[in-house]
Formats: structure tokens, sequence, C-alpha cells
């Protein structure tokens, strides 16, 4: 599986930026337990960025609707080399991981996982790392 | 001197990560009080800790509110101490927090090169704490269990003013 540099993740609404900032906070990755999959990863979605192009492609992407734009704050993009990084510092390779799962309307679709059987702290330590190495592109007005 | 050497070994679901050896000096802070300190500016606020508490009256488990309240008034105290041994200290961020769906408590404290963080849960035990920096702080991601509140506040100070 060839994954790229970088991955982007949408910023749906400003909770998830320090307030009156631009720093991410760690509600940019909540890892909540209901969205535990059948396999004990806890996923959340990003699209890789196979290309410049995926910034403008995730900034368009449309809630279920079809009306409303997902991600109307802007997007975060992580160097895949922190996600590399963190692997090997949370203890065992088997609780964080990064996958790419297409979807049907989007190629770059993949997801950051970290296992349901790592407890909240490091859950927590893992959003903020997360947040951390997240470099925020927001919207341009108009 | 309190030495915290930290485990380095992993299990799954436990809490004992550190890439760091921790290594604090423990010291008498009880003559410590908000008398007589400075007035400090953060962002606009008196203590970094008054927005954090603005959140207590929500919480509704009473174990969490209890936790918070002595650790946000812990981190004052220290950080009127500190304040006090080094006059030029400023610009300290507001911790942040916020009651999670599950009823635990998050506290953030965000600052350009790390973040520090707090878990308070309903069971005390499972309460944590946790550090991470970037490249130009030796890329730390560090966590544990809050049990020794004190200690591992003054330990998480001796990181943290010295770099903000």
């Amino acid at each position: 599986m060839v994954f790229p540099d970088r991955c982007i993740r949408g910023i749906p609404n400003s909770d998830c930026l320090e307030e009156g900032g631009s720093l991410p906070n760690l509600r940019l990755f909540p890892f909540h337990d209901e969205r535990s999959r059948e396999d004990g990863w806890i996923p959340e979605s990003i699209n890789w960025m196979d290309n410049d192009g995926v910034i403008d492609f995730t900034l368009c992407q449309k809630k279920e609707d079809g009306q409303e734009e997902q991600f109307r704050v802007g997007v975060a993009i992580l160097p895949r080399s922190e996600l590399d990084r963190l692997k090997k510092r949370t203890g065992i390779a088997e609780f964080f991981g990064y996958e790419r799962a297409p979807l049907a309307n989007n190629d770059y679709h993949g997801n950051i996982l970290v296992s349901n059987k790592v407890s909240k702290t490091r859950r927590n330590m893992i959003r903020s790392a997360l947040a951390l190495a997240s470099e925020v592109q927001l919207r341009s007005a108009g | 001197m309190t030495n915290f050497d930290q485990d380095t070994d992993s299990h799954p679901g436990e809490d004992s990560s550190s890439d760091i050896p921790v290594r604090i000096e423990l010291r008498d802070v009880t003559t410590g009080t908000s008398e007589g300190a400075r007035s400090l500016s953060f962002l606009g606020e008196s203590n970094p800790v008054r927005k954090a508490r603005t959140v207590i009256p929500q919480i509704e488990n009473t174990a969490v509110a209890e936790q918070l309240d002595k650790l946000l008034l812990m981190i004052r105290k220290m950080i009127e101490i500190a304040q006090r041994e080094r006059p030029g200290l400023s610009d300290i961020p507001p911790l942040l927090a916020h009651i999670d769906e599950d009823g635990a408590v998050l506290v953030e404290w965000i600052f350009p090169d790390f973040r520090v963080g707090f878990n308070i849960e309903p069971n005390p035990n499972e309460s944590g704490w946790h550090l991470v920096s970037n490249k130009k702080l030796d890329e730390f991601t560090v966590s544990g269990q809050l049990g020794n509140m004190d200690a591992i506040i003054r330990t998480l100070l001796r990181f943290i003013l010295p770099n903000i």
C-alpha cells in the first residue's frame, strides 16, 4: 500500500480550534468509543494527499444533504512522519495505525486508527499529538 | 529529592508510557499561598485556570468536580509560587476544560510547541495526564495516571514554565 507524505483532516466547526485562534485542539480527532469497529479499531476519517488538489477536493466535500459544505472552517494537514513516529511511541504498534479506505465518491479517503483497547489517558495523548502536528489552513473568506 | 523514573515499558491499555525519565525535586510548598501574588496577565485573564473553573458547576459527578477543583487550585498555586520566583513570567495561556460525553472532563493546555492535558474520570484511578511536544522540544509523548497529583503538576510545570 502506498501512502503519500501528508494527509488531510477536514475541520467542520470552530470547536476544534483554540478559541479565537487557529491552533487545533484535541477535539479535532475525537476517537469516540461508539465509533469502534468490529476489528477493534476506532477510525477517524482523513483524505490522503495524493496531489495538491486534494485540499480543494476536501474543502468542496458536502454534507450528506448535498447542500452545505462539510468542512466549513478549513482543513488540517498532517505529515505522515508524525503518524509513523506516534506508531512507534504509543507503546505497541498494534494500538495505532492508518489505512486507505476509498469510498465510492472519494478515492483519497482513509482513516487514522486507534485501538479501542487504548486507555483514555493514552488516547488523549494521541489526540493531542495529532492536533499539535496539524497545520491548519482556514477556508478563505468568500 | 524525589526521583521519578517512569516506566518505559508499555502494555496494552496501560498508561505507564514515558519516553523520558522525569527527575523532579520536591520542595515544601505548604507555605505557598496566593497571598501577595503578583497580578498575572495571561491573555487578558488574571489567572490561567479561571476559564477552566467555569466548567465546575456544570459537572454532575461530584468526584469529577472535586478532582478538577483540586487540580486547578494546585496548578494556580504553583504558578503563583513560580511567578514570585520569576517576576518576568507571563503570557501563560488559559487552561481549557470541557465535559466529555461520558461525564469525564478533559483539560487542555495549548502551547505553540507542546500540549499538556488531563482527563478527569469518575473513577479517580482512571484519571490521567499527558504531555506531547514537537521537534523543537524533543518530541515527547508522555502520559500517566494522575495519582500523585502534586508531584505530577510540579514536574509538568518544570517543563512548561521554561518553555513558554
